[in-house]
């Protein structure tokens, strides 16, 4: 190499953070980086699994017309993010760090999502054990009816919903 | 609308218990019609004054898609001397109790 300094072999090796001469300590660390890149990728991946798991359960809770509310969707997602945290604990990759976030911000939108949607206890005027108090409202056809209507025969069910949307 | 749709379902079980089904929301006349339509076994009232949903403090201000206000989801079981047995609110505006739910309530509450 004309002009240049010539490194030997051994130096080159020596300035290498694990080599020295004669030593095979790079080998060994390869082969005790590959179980913990399998471990930190399958962490990785089960992480991000249970937080798209919860989204998809919710879909298909919806599709089969059950009305409850789907805490297991932040857990899951907070599942996921111990799981990505010890994914980048095992190695730190800016994907990693990416994948935490989306984790984080998505546990937090779900459980945003579901305190948003809380409701305080009922505190109104209607008692158990006493008489439904007076009122006076009308059915489909326009016909009046009142607390007065809802003795009689039969019992009665009171379902109030939100509306026709 | 979609507890309307698991109540008319089921609505066969609720004579065998001595019940009927009233279903409440502050719309006007036209939807109740349409309502009443579309589920033949409920009884339907329309709350458009809110005589009884304010009576009964079950509005939810600014709740409705449009910014106006609807009922917040509550079940009310009253026999047949017109007393109150028991009441349900869900903690979550997007729970609802099952027919199953509201059919063992009955046989719990009233006797």
């Amino acid at each position: 190499m004309p002009g240049g300094k010539r490194i030997s072999y051994n130096e080159r090796l020596a300035n290498t953070p694990h080599g020295s001469p004669g030593s095979n300590k790079d080998m060994t660390s390869s082969s005790s980086a590959a179980p913990h890149r399998f471990r930190g990728r399958l962490f990785l991946l089960l992480g991000l699994g249970l937080a798209v798991l919860g989204v998809v359960a919710y879909v298909v809770q919806i599709s089969l017309q059950r009305l409850m509310a789907p805490w297991y969707m932040p857990t899951l997602a907070s599942l996921g993010v111990v799981l990505v945290v010890m994914s980048l604990l095992e190695r730190r990759t800016v994907w990693r760090v990416f994948a935490l976030l989306a984790v984080v911000l998505l546990a937090g939108a779900e459980l945003a999502f579901l305190y948003a949607l809380r409701l305080p206890p009922y505190t109104g005027p209607i008692a158990v054990g006493r008489p439904f108090p007076a009122f006076e409202t009308r059915r489909a056809d326009g016909t009046p009816f009142t607390q007065r209507d809802l003795a009689g025969d039969r019992n009665n069910v009171l379902v109030f919903f939100r509306g026709r949307w | 609308m979609i507890e309307l749709v698991q109540l008319e379902r089921r609505h066969d079980d609720f004579p065998k218990r001595n019940t009927r089904v009233f279903v409440v929301s502050v719309e006007g006349l036209d939807d109740a019609r349409k309502t009443q339509a579309d589920f033949p076994h409920l009884i339907v009232l329309a709350d458009q004054a809110r005589s009884l949903s304010e009576m009964a403090g079950l509005i939810h201000p600014h709740a409705a898609p449009d910014g106006g206000d609807a009922d917040v989801p509550t079940t009310i079981l009253v026999d047949r001397h017109g007393t109150v047995r028991w009441l349900y609110r869900s903690p979550e505006v997007i729970a609802r109790l099952s027919p199953d739910e509201v059919l063992r309530a009955i046989d719990r509450h009233i006797p």
